[in-house]
């Protein structure tokens, strides 16, 4: 099992820390350091709050470095005064230094702005390191098995739409004898089976895999062997390896383990194995949430083989790449064997309908959720990007105050380049330090993403941080710095040093291209504020549409709990029948339950099948659709709406024909605008068995809100042998809690039958929402963010008029002087906020539609390019422009005419 | 007394000063000081390992401290860290000085012995 380790620093993060420290410190002590964090972190893990300790340990770190460097320095500060002005490396060096430390001097005497800046830069920092550390783990990083790179899944792709999926046992056989191609190859599925023979009975998720999957994925042993060829092809005694966790809890790590049996689904297993720690289950990269309890050997028997082999496609197959070969050479080294199964199966027009997908394993795991990613980090970056113009403006405003006292120098002999590196440096000294206090939010929000994100973003587990993430928010972080000093500093490189010097200082000149690029600049802000807001609008609205869908059930009051009845003596259907024939008047007769049920599937559940359907009208017609198995009691337990006919009945058991009921899309589907109660269907997984229509009822939204319905065909549960040992879900309508309700079931269950466990009782409201997961976790996200690009924004427009008025004073004063009104200078500054607003807000939406494309996946009943978010975007922005002038405006309108005459 | 007061070549910080003292009883390996460290003040002082090694170097470059040599039976490659004649002259004397200080605080009683209503 995947538990979750405590997130430490790894050594090699703290040997890159460590470099924080002077050379002869770290050669002396470094060392021991190392090993005092790792006892450190070997005595605290898990003690305290990981948050609190990690912050510590950063302060720590932090003050000791500098304090030490400090120190050094006071040693060699003779040295550096000597070698200021000598060209060789060890002066610029010590230029370098002495330029650091009069950046850092500079900043600790401005506080005020050096907080305001630092924070502006380490939220944004922060936001951008946290989702870049989900996209490090869920995307970029390899998997945790040695030369991860080397293992691709091969799959089955239809044509000609290119779908991918499973593959069946004759493929699969036919495959695994590409040795030039693949250097190793397992098939592989997931299973789950009661572990019984203890206190209560134990549901427990497991792989069946080939002998040769343990060496493919390096998986090393801690105890005994994996698996036999003859086990999987004969299948001798049935035989396990377990887990490390299963070993723990079921034997008490028992070292003697090997040959002892556990007994899963009614069936005895010898332990041949136990799996080392180490080693992490592909399972739950194909289908996140899995865990691995067990593997058994996956059963191939080519002498079983015949035509009917080909179309169960139940078989997730890995493969090792031989060397040299990339997934694409695979694919088409792969071509000649189709043709050779096309030779071996004839007839089946193998090679024209599909063809051997070979994708990375990496490819897989991150699935869609990379478009999610891809959109969370564009945005959060667009937000970094609004952050590091509100310093440069903030730095632009202080360098033109200051122009005067550079001017001094200039005139003194400084050179502009000296000047212009001050200022860089400064503001990668803010980059750095945002950067500090980025790393720190970051670690914070890793959780607060964690418990957000929606089920299938898989390997949550390895969110984290590490060098990759650690080295991506230093890069970052030099970076917003170098941005926000970049434009000061040019603007250094080209301002007129006497014309400042003749204006003795004063204010007022102020050359119409600078104004004009700090304007650009906050125009730029408040068009990156309007994307993401309209991003952030438009999946909000889609939500909003989302939860006002009528699902075709009533999702409150539902409870949900799997009984696995899969034990050995269920093989029968006479015994699943009688199981639920006990159980379900006992689960109505619970005080709070009105009805139950229980069905194959249930709505919005993964893992939907699709078993076509046809009418007797033409035979050669199937209608895809999916199917239900159900007791009678299903579509009032839903609370489903009945159409035409009636309900499942007790005489739908004696029927010797059968009975259906269909969705009105079915019906629609199958026959038009024809009545269909009365008429003849047959699904494909009945073979030849003709079933009359005997109701419709509404369509209900079983594979997502969102998604339109599709064909549903109902059948009552109790006359479908359809194979050994159901998995059926109990559905109730039950004013209890889960908990509750899972505490009687254990009950009614234990005088059933002991041996079956009562899985986890879900809630169909809970269902909903997961449902809904991938849209929430976006649209907070992205409202975040818009929130922040907002306020930013608001504090960019504000930054630019409180220093426009303060500058303008004497302009402003004498036009007071001169008769204009006090309200018409008000609105003269927020006329002039409204200005750069809406030229911003054409800007974003001109974006937001340009980018429109990316949302299209996410949205439901609401366009991407939909003109009223949009509107309200822009106004919403517009607004906030408005409201961060208001300030500067009464300022400018509060002026005294003789105080600002007088400043002359 | 203070003719037999050793002067600190810098400032005795409550770390420094913890940080001797938790050498005071014979040789101490860095995370044996923390440890001991925290649970003399019964943790209202906890000391990073950015700290103590930065202490642990300054003290080292004073003479205050030398790397000695651990148990037998302890790990062979940490190091230990001992007080020189120097560092315990230190410490003591800034025991000393906070023994004086007490009873001066008790003569003017400004802190009350326990037991003594």
């Amino acid at each position: 099992m995947s538990g979750s380790r405590p997130r430490l620093p790894s050594d090699r993060l703290l040997r890159l820390l460590l470099l924080a420290y002077p050379r002869s410190f770290r050669r002396r002590h470094g060392g021991e350091m190392l090993r005092v964090y790792g006892e450190l972190a070997r005595d605290t893990s898990g003690e305290r709050s990981k948050l609190g300790h990690t912050w510590w340990l950063c302060r720590d770190l932090v003050s000791s470095a500098v304090r030490a460097r400090f120190l050094a320095r006071g040693d060699a500060s003779g040295q550096v005064a000597a070698s200021l002005g000598s060209k060789d490396k060890e002066g610029k060096m010590g230029m370098l230094a002495f330029q650091i430390r009069r950046a850092v001097r500079s900043l600790t005497r401005n506080p005020g702005f050096a907080a305001v800046t630092v924070l502006t830069l380490g939220l944004g920092i922060g936001a951008t390191t946290a989702i870049f550390s989900v996209v490090e783990a869920v995307m970029l990083s390899p998997l945790p098995y040695d030369d991860g790179d080397e293992l691709v899944w091969v799959l089955n792709r239809y044509l000609p739409d290119g779908v991918t999926g499973a593959i069946s046992h004759p493929e699969y056989w036919e495959f695994r004898q590409e040795d030039r191609v693949f250097a190793g190859m397992s098939a592989l599925t997931v299973t789950a089976a009661n572990l019984t023979g203890f206190d209560t009975p134990v549901r427990v998720q497991g792989m069946r895999v080939s002998p040769s999957y343990f060496d493919l994925v390096h998986a090393r042993l801690g105890l005994g062997r994996g698996f036999t060829p003859e086990e999987e092809t004969i299948g001798t005694t049935p035989v396990v390896v377990i887990s490390q966790a299963l070993w723990q809890s079921a034997t008490g790590g028992d070292p003697d383990v090997l040959g002892r049996t556990i007994v899963l689904d009614g069936v005895s297993r010898t332990i041949v194995g136990v799996m080392s720690a180490e080693h992490m289950p592909l399972a739950p990269y194909l289908f996140p949430g899995r865990t691995v309890d067990f593997w058994t050997p996956i059963r191939i028997a080519p002498s079983t083989f015949n035509a009917s082999s080909l179309e169960l496609h139940n078989l997730y197959v890995v493969g090792r790449l031989a060397e040299g070969l990339t997934p694409a050479s695979a694919e088409r080294a792969m071509d000649g064997t189709i043709d050779r199964l096309e030779q071996l199966y004839p007839g089946i027009g193998f090679a024209d309908s599909r063809e051997v997908a070979v994708t990375p394993l990496g490819d897989r795991v991150a699935g869609d959720v990379g478009t999610t990613l891809r959109i969370l980090l564009a945005a959060v970056g667009l937000v970094l990007l609004v952050a590091c113009v509100n310093v440069a403006n903030v730095l632009l405003a202080r360098g033109e105050a200051r122009m005067s006292e550079t001017s001094v120098h200039a005139a003194l002999g400084a050179g502009r380049g000296r000047l212009a590196l001050h200022g860089i440096i400064e503001s990668v000294i803010i980059g750095v330090a945002g950067g500090v206090l980025g790393l720190g939010l970051a670690v914070a929000a890793q959780q607060t993403l964690i418990a957000l994100a929606p089920p299938e973003l898989p390997r949550l587990d390895e969110i984290g941080l590490n060098l990759k993430v650690f080295g991506f928010c230093a890069g970052v972080s030099i970076l917003a710095g170098l941005l926000a000093g970049l434009l000061p500093s040019v603007r250094l490189l080209r301002g007129d040093f006497l014309e400042t010097l003749e204006a003795g200082g004063r204010s007022g000149a102020l050359g119409g291209a600078r104004t004009l690029l700090k304007r650009g600049l906050v125009v730029g802000q408040v068009a990156a504020a309007v994307v993401i807001a309209a991003a952030a609008a438009l999946l909000g609205r889609s939500l909003m549409e989302l939860r006002a869908v009528d699902p075709g059930f009533e999702a409150a009051g539902l409870l949900m709990v799997d009984i696995n009845a899969t034990n050995s003596q269920y093989r029968s259907t006479e015994a699943v029948r009688a199981l639920y024939g006990s159980l379900l008047p006992q689960v109505e007769a619970i005080p709070g339950v009105t009805v139950a049920t229980a069905s194959w599937q249930t709505p919005l559940q993964s893992g939907m099948s699709d078993w076509p359907v046809r009418t007797n009208i033409d035979e050669a017609e199937w209608v895809s659709a999916d199917p239900n198995l159900v007791t009678n009691s299903y579509f009032e337990t839903l609370g489903m709406r009945l159409v035409d006919g009636r309900l499942f009945d007790t005489s739908d058991l004696a029927r010797a024909e059968g009975s259906v009921i269909v969705s009105e899309t079915a019906a629609r589907q199958l026959f038009g605008e024809d009545r269909a109660v009365g008429r003849l269907v047959n699904i494909n997984f009945d073979r030849e068995v003709w079933r009359e229509v005997v109701g419709v009822v509404a369509d209900v939204r079983a594979r997502g809100l969102g998604a339109d319905p599709r064909a549903q065909t109902y059948v009552p549960v109790s006359d479908v042998p359809f194979g050994p040992n159901p998995s059926l879900t109990l559905t109730a309508r039950a004013g209890l809690t889960p908990g509750a309700f899972r505490a009687v079931l254990v009950e009614i269950m234990r005088g059933i039958d002991p041996d079956v466990p009562i899985g986890q009782v879900r809630s169909m409201s809970g269902q909903v929402a997961l449902s809904m997961g991938r849209e929430r976790f976006l649209a907070i996200l992205l409202g975040t963010f818009a929130g922040a690009a907002l306020l930013l924004g608001a504090i960019g427009v504000y930054g630019l008029l409180a220093y426009d008025v303060s500058r303008q004073r004497r302009e402003i004063g004498l036009r007071i002087a001169l008769g204009a009104q006090p309200h018409g200078v008000l609105r003269r500054v927020v006329s002039r906020a409204l200005a750069m607003g809406a030229i911003g807000v054409a800007i974003g939406v001109a974006g937001s539609l340009a980018t429109a494309r990316l949302l299209e996946g996410f949205l439901y009943g609401v366009s991407s390019t939909d003109v009223v978010t949009l509107v309200g975007v822009g106004l919403v922005v517009l607004a906030t422009a408005a409201l961060a002038s208001f300030l500067p405006a009464r300022r400018a309108a509060g002026v005294d005419p003789l105080v600002a005459l007088r400043e002359e | 007394m203070a003719d037999t007061s050793v002067k600190p070549p810098f400032k005795i910080t409550p770390v420094v000063f913890h940080v001797l003292l938790a050498m005071s009883e014979g040789d101490a390996h860095g995370y044996g000081i923390m440890q001991e460290v925290e649970k003399r003040t019964e943790g209202s002082l906890k000391i990073g390992p950015g700290s103590l090694y930065f202490t642990l170097n300054r003290l080292l470059e004073v003479a205050m401290i030398k790397e000695g040599a651990g148990a037998a039976t302890d790990d062979a490659r940490r190091k230990y860290y001992r007080l020189t004649e120097y560092g315990r002259a230190v410490l003591e004397s800034e025991l000393r000085l906070l023994s004086d200080i007490v009873d001066l605080a008790r003569e003017k009683a400004v802190l009350r012995d326990e037991g003594v209503a």
